[in-house]
């Protein structure tokens, strides 16, 4: 069984940098986007296990991102992360594939857990 | 055979002719005295009475030899508001040989004037001048008679112009109608009496005693004790009775009444308003026993009839001033109401005024959020990153790591707070018990290691209708201010007990207190006295349990400390479930 491969969408190049450090670490295969459409792009071309995606980007947001990616790679597992309650996210989204609703700052110990089981 | 007679015979017969005619003479001056009123002849010239019958001395008081002796004797004794009229009158009736009748008044010899009607002739006697001869016949009874009804009138007429009458002022009309009367009518006592609701007692409203001109009220009767005379008032009827101690109608009223206060004569006039007996006004004469005249009596009827008016008015006018009492209060209360909304406006622009300052810092606290809670998110992701890395070589760089972990955490927090505010989450109510809230409130809290938490409550466990998460977070702020302000030292009481429809918390600290005259400021948004507080633990609080429809308040602690005090209304569900239990 290869390394998982996940996919770290934000447009702060902080987080894309640390997040996708701390999962390196872990072993994972990571790649990152800055925008929800540039995800959308790369998903095209590339398969992913998992997509980490922040929700207010500029652009089309990540509930958006998310399910165009959906349409694309069918049982791509999404962990959504906001800054933002999600409670509403929560229902707004049911039904849509979505493993985990975290909220910033996150609990990276947690998120590796969860990807772990990717 | 006459002619035959002798001239003795003739004499004789003379004689007693002459006696015969004396007779008949003394018959006829006896006839003209007897007559009533005064048989008179008189020159026609000069008006001077040649003869008069004797009735003339009876009728004014002046001798006899007077009327004859005084040439101007009638002018002289007109009276004066007559003597020219009737003196003109005469002269031009007589100048036209004119019969003529007419009346007017004398001055009797005591001064007092008399009513005549005289009745003129004007007689030819032989070839001589004709006299005038006539007839005065006293009719000063009837005049008065006349003049007492016209008196009636007009008093009547000025009680019914009565500006109190007009008015509607019953007591001043009452008063002012009995003294009318008893002066109209020469009446000792009058009185106005008035039936109670159940018309078995009637209650003297005005009693006027003439001779000492004093009102008085008050007196009342009794139906029970004079039947046959309320049995007739109750009818309508007049009561009228010249001899009032013995008649029957009256008769009642004889030991008890009548004969102590000499009352003889007595004419009641019952009082009806809108076909029904009301009352009655009395007549109660003293002194000679009199015979009610019809005038008389229809002049108490009048009377009467105004002061059922004068009751009417008064009625009315009452009406007029509940109805207008009743509307001033209506206003009145309406004022209040107005006052009370507008109490409550003020008290809700208040609210609203706070509300928008905690919903403004919301949305600022939301905006920051974001923009903080990212960057935040960058230092915890590098802590992790790191401390996976480097913090088994270094003992130190662990403890900085930790410290960079701790302070986001607080960053963390204080922008769930700011977040909190902006949350207009409706409660989700379910059944919890308030002990394990308290205990989970407190376990959150951190440096609790020397403080005691005591929980007592009525009854045990003791559950409330709340949204759990938002309860805990109330009682972990309220637990987090006394843990501070006690600095890590002291105990916490936790109290609970139902009250009417509400469950009571209370939550007091042994700290140092809150100045009383903070009381209200404690609730504002980023009022603090902590150098570490935002200023939004009680605000929050506050906002959630008027979320549930009650309220918290800083009330006078027992003892040292500070005392929060928390009422939530109980559900009815609750309630029975309590009751059942």
């Amino acid at each position: 069984m290869g390394k998982a491969r996940i996919l770290v969408v934000d447009d702060e190049r902080n987080m894309r940098t640390t997040l996708s450090d701390i999962l390196a670490e872990e072993g994972f295969e990571v790649s990152t986007a800055e925008s929800g459409e540039r995800a959308v792009k790369i998903c095209k071309h590339q398969p992913f296990d998992a997509v980490l995606m922040d929700v207010r980007m500029p652009g089309i947001d990540g509930i958006e991102a998310s399910r165009r990616i959906r349409r694309i790679q069918r049982d791509i597992r999404v962990i959504i992360m906001s800054a933002y309650s999600v409670d509403h996210l929560m229902e707004e989204t049911l039904g849509e594939g979505i493993v985990a609703f975290l909220r910033k700052p996150l609990d990276a110990e947690y998120l590796i857990t969860l990807l772990g089981d990717a | 055979m006459s002619s035959r007679s002798s001239p003795r015979q003739r004499s004789h017969r003379g004689v007693d002719e002459l006696s015969r005619l004396q007779r008949q003479v003394e018959e006829l001056e006896h006839l003209l005295d007897s007559v009533d009123g005064i048989v008179w002849e008189a020159d026609i010239q000069t008006f001077q009475f040649l003869y008069v019958s004797r009735q003339a001395e009876r009728l004014l008081g002046y001798p006899l030899e007077s009327w004859l002796a005084e040439p101007d004797f009638w002018e002289r004794h007109l009276h004066p508001d007559d003597r020219e009229w009737a003196m003109n009158f005469c002269l031009t009736a007589t100048k036209e040989g004119r019969d003529h009748e007419f009346e007017y008044r004398m001055i009797a010899a005591d001064g007092h004037p008399v009513w005549l009607r005289e009745i003129v002739t004007v007689n030819s006697v032989g070839d001589g001048e004709p006299v005038l001869r006539g007839l005065m016949v006293d009719v000063s009874p009837h005049k008065e008679a006349e003049h007492r009804t016209a008196d009636e009138n007009l008093a009547l007429l000025s009680l019914a112009k009565s500006e109190e009458l007009g008015r509607g002022d019953l007591v001043a009309f009452n008063r002012l109608a009995m003294e009318t009367a008893a002066r109209t009518l020469d009446v000792e006592r009058m009185g106005v009496w008035l039936f109670s609701e159940d018309r078995s007692v009637l209650r003297c409203v005005d009693l006027y005693e003439r001779s000492t001109g004093r009102h008085s009220d008050g007196l009342e009767l009794e139906s029970a004790s004079y039947p046959r005379y309320f049995s007739a008032l109750y009818e309508g009827r007049f009561v009228s009775a010249d001899d009032a101690q013995n008649d029957p109608k009256t008769s009642e009223f004889a030991e008890s009444y009548l004969a102590p206060l000499g009352i003889t004569s007595m004419l009641d006039a019952p009082l009806i308003r809108a076909g029904e007996v009301i009352g009655v006004v009395c007549h109660e004469h003293v002194g000679a026993a009199r015979k009610w005249t019809l005038d008389e009596r229809e002049f108490a009827a009048s009377v009467a009839h105004f002061v059922s008016h004068a009751v009417e008015a008064q009625k009315r006018r009452e009406a007029e001033q509940a109805a207008s009492a009743a509307r001033e209060q209506l206003l009145d209360q309406q004022k209040k109401e107005t006052q009370n909304v507008e109490a409550e406006l003020e008290r809700v622009r208040d609210k609203l005024v706070q509300q928008t300052r905690l919903s403004t810092i919301g949305q600022v606290a939301a905006s920051i959020a974001h923009e903080l809670r990212n960057p935040l998110g960058a230092i915890g992701n590098a802590r992790f990153y790191l401390s996976r890395r480097v913090a088994d070589d270094d003992p130190k760089w662990a403890e900085h790591l930790g410290i960079i972990d701790q302070e986001v955490h607080t960053a963390d927090r204080i922008i769930t707070n700011l977040l909190e505010m902006t949350r207009a989450k409706e409660p989700s109510r379910e059944w919890t018990d308030l002990g394990d809230l308290a205990r989970s409130a407190f376990d959150r809290v951190e440096e609790t290691d020397g403080v005691r938490l005591t929980l007592s409550t009525r009854p045990d466990p003791f559950l409330v209708d709340a949204d759990p998460e938002q309860l805990r977070q109330v009682l972990t702020n309220l637990v987090t201010n006394s843990v501070q302000a006690m600095e890590g030292r002291g105990e916490i009481a936790v109290v609970a007990h139902s009250e009417g429809d509400f469950d009571v918390i209370a939550l007091q600290d042994d700290g140092p207190g809150i100045d009383p005259e903070a009381k209200e400021l404690v609730f504002e948004p980023l009022y603090t006295t902590k150098a570490k507080g935002t200023g939004l633990g009680l605000p929050i609080c506050r906002q959630i349990v008027e979320r549930h429809g009650g309220s918290i308040e800083l009330a006078k602690p027992r003892g040292p400390g500070a005392r929060m005090v928390i009422h939530l209304p109980r559900s009815k569900a609750r309630t029975k479930e309590q009751e059942a239990g």
